[in-house]
């Protein structure tokens, strides 16, 4: 049996996020922010609920190890800075200690007598938007899964690390398919490492989420990503299911086409790996 | 009704992770709660304590019974003080099942009351006579209601059926060995997937916190039980308690 490992201190998992920053990121969405904006966005705000999830009254447990690559036109990159920068992949205790700011932001509430409440929020921000130049998504995979085969080998027994990679185009740098095949291989013993590809767009296309194959997909290169995504695995099917989505049980980790407001969905379906301890 | 056994094992024995199993015992007035709080909470063994004490001192769960727990919690934290981290996973508030006995001696009855899926089960000899609040085991796959410390989690304790879906009595009269066997869901799965002959005479026979932990650890290494805080509490009742009183349905 695979993806059954229990999540513990001593028996982390690891999720690590693949962004592109290329310049088709700068495209504006209906709201008027980018779609890098977006993403960033999104990602802070899972990074912020994968810590709530691993803290206890008695501070941050650390079930998760997480990192970010950024890829544009300056190559692929750490997308943490600061301290957080030196290593990919870090405990989830130390993304919480080194937010590069934390931000107070207005949040409406329902007051539950028919009015909205306004209240502030605090949002921390390690993530920043980027959008320049090319798409060098071989170079990034390629770096994931040198990252995921270290951490592998030191944590052959845990359930193994999720890659939720966000693209809105084209790989300029190669072929992704052959290096996203080998990162698949990439396992321990409960199982390969995860691939899920979203694919962000703002032409308004029909999204496709979670398909279980690649009939209905437009063209070759949505093909091509639903060939770099990973089967669910059944946990993750149910949690996607419960979510409101119609997920069969041979999904695939891909969305194509999807809103960016997608993403945190997506985000939250990708980092559910199994039962916390 | 007599404590024979009362034991928990921590999901992590080495003792790294608190052990989030809380359970309070009245045998005086033949009272008990036991009380699961589930992981992902900010601080769950907090909040099943309270619902365990709380019970045990007060078995009449209502709204306002909970509110006044919720209140308890509450007051147990300085919200304003807590970093950012600590205030989001606050207010996600803590979870916990809550399993409520109430030992009836004039009708010779038991009265369950099951939130979430700790498992409470009347064994008569080496025999199931009843489980609650369910006896298949591919219910524990299931995601269980359980109390938080947010009320808009709370809603279905206000449902007109609350206690005919969550409560259940068990009737002692006419059983010739009764034991009340209340446990987590780590050790509720197991058991019921263990031909009874077996399980029911192996769990009655521990007689120290040494024996349910060399059993925890036996059948986690084997695989066949999940890996969580793991309680277990057994009660007998006489056999002249068992004889007496009337049926009450």
């Amino acid at each position: 049996m695979t993806y059954e490992a229990q999540i513990s201190r001593s028996s982390p998992t690891a999720f690590l996020f693949v962004v592109d920053q290329s310049g088709s990121m700068s495209d504006k969405m209906a709201s008027g922010r980018s779609k890098a904006e977006f993403v960033a966005d999104a990602l802070n705000r899972t990074l912020m609920n994968l810590i709530t999830r691993c803290t206890k009254s008695g501070g941050v447990r650390d079930y998760f190890d997480v990192g970010v690559l950024g890829y544009g036109g300056a190559g692929v990159a750490n997308g943490f800075g600061g301290k957080l920068g030196v290593t990919v992949l870090n405990p989830v205790s130390v993304i919480e200690q080194m937010p590069l700011r934390v931000e107070d932001r207005q949040k409406k509430l329902d007051d539950g007598v028919g009015g909205i409440l306004e209240t502030t929020v605090k949002f921390p921000v390690w993530f920043e938007p980027k959008a320049y130049g090319g798409t060098p998504m071989r170079g990034a995979l390629t770096r994931a899964a040198e990252e995921l085969v270290l951490w592998c080998d030191a944590h052959p027994d845990c359930y193994p690390p999720t890659v939720l990679h966000v693209t809105d185009g084209e790989s300029t740098d190669g072929d992704p398919e052959e290096i996203a095949t080998h990162l698949r291989q990439i396992r321990t013993n409960d199982g390969e490492v995860l691939i899920l590809n979203i694919h962000v767009s703002t032409l308004g296309a029909e999204p496709i989420r979670f398909p279980a194959e690649d009939n209905g997909l437009p063209d070759a290169y949505a093909k091509m990503l639903f060939r770099m995504s990973s089967p669910l695995p059944d946990h993750l099917v149910r949690f996607a299911q419960e979510k409101g989505h119609k997920v069969e049980g041979t999904a695939r980790g891909f969305m194509f086409n999807a809103e960016a407001a997608e993403l945190v969905d997506f985000f939250d379906i990708g980092t559910r790996a199994a039962q916390l301890r | 009704m007599r404590q024979q056994f009362a034991g928990t094992c921590p999901k992590d024995t080495s003792g790294n992770d608190i052990n989030e199993d809380r359970f309070a015992v009245d045998a005086a007035n033949g009272r008990l709660a036991l009380c699961d709080g589930a992981s992902e909470s900010f601080d769950s063994a907090r909040w099943a304590d309270i619902l365990a004490t709380k019970y045990v001192a007060d078995p009449a769960v209502s709204t306002r019974w909970l509110a006044a727990a919720e209140a308890q919690y509450a007051a147990a934290h300085d919200f304003a003080s807590m970093t950012w981290s600590r205030q989001a996973a606050y207010e996600r508030g803590s979870f916990a099942t809550l399993l409520g006995v109430e030992y009836k001696v004039q009708h010779n009855t038991v009265e369950i009351l099951a939130v979430g899926d700790s498992l409470a089960v009347l064994v008569d000899t080496d025999k199931i006579n009843k489980c609650w609040p369910f006896d298949d085991p591919e219910r524990f796959r299931e995601h269980p209601t359980l109390l938080s410390t947010l009320p808009m989690h709370n809603a279905f304790l206000s449902e007109t059926d609350f206690w005919t879906k969550r409560g259940t009595t068990f009737h002692l009269t006419g059983l010739r060995k009764p034991n009340l066997l209340c446990m987590t869901d780590a050790l509720g799965d197991w058991f019921l997937r263990q031909a009874a002959e077996i399980a029911v005479p192996r769990l009655l026979a521990l007689s120290t916190q040494e024996d349910l932990d060399h059993l925890v650890v036996e059948e986690r290494e084997a695989g066949r039980m999940r890996i969580d805080d793991t309680t277990l509490l057994v009660f007998s009742f006489s056999t002249t308690e068992a004889a007496r009183g009337v049926s009450v349905s």
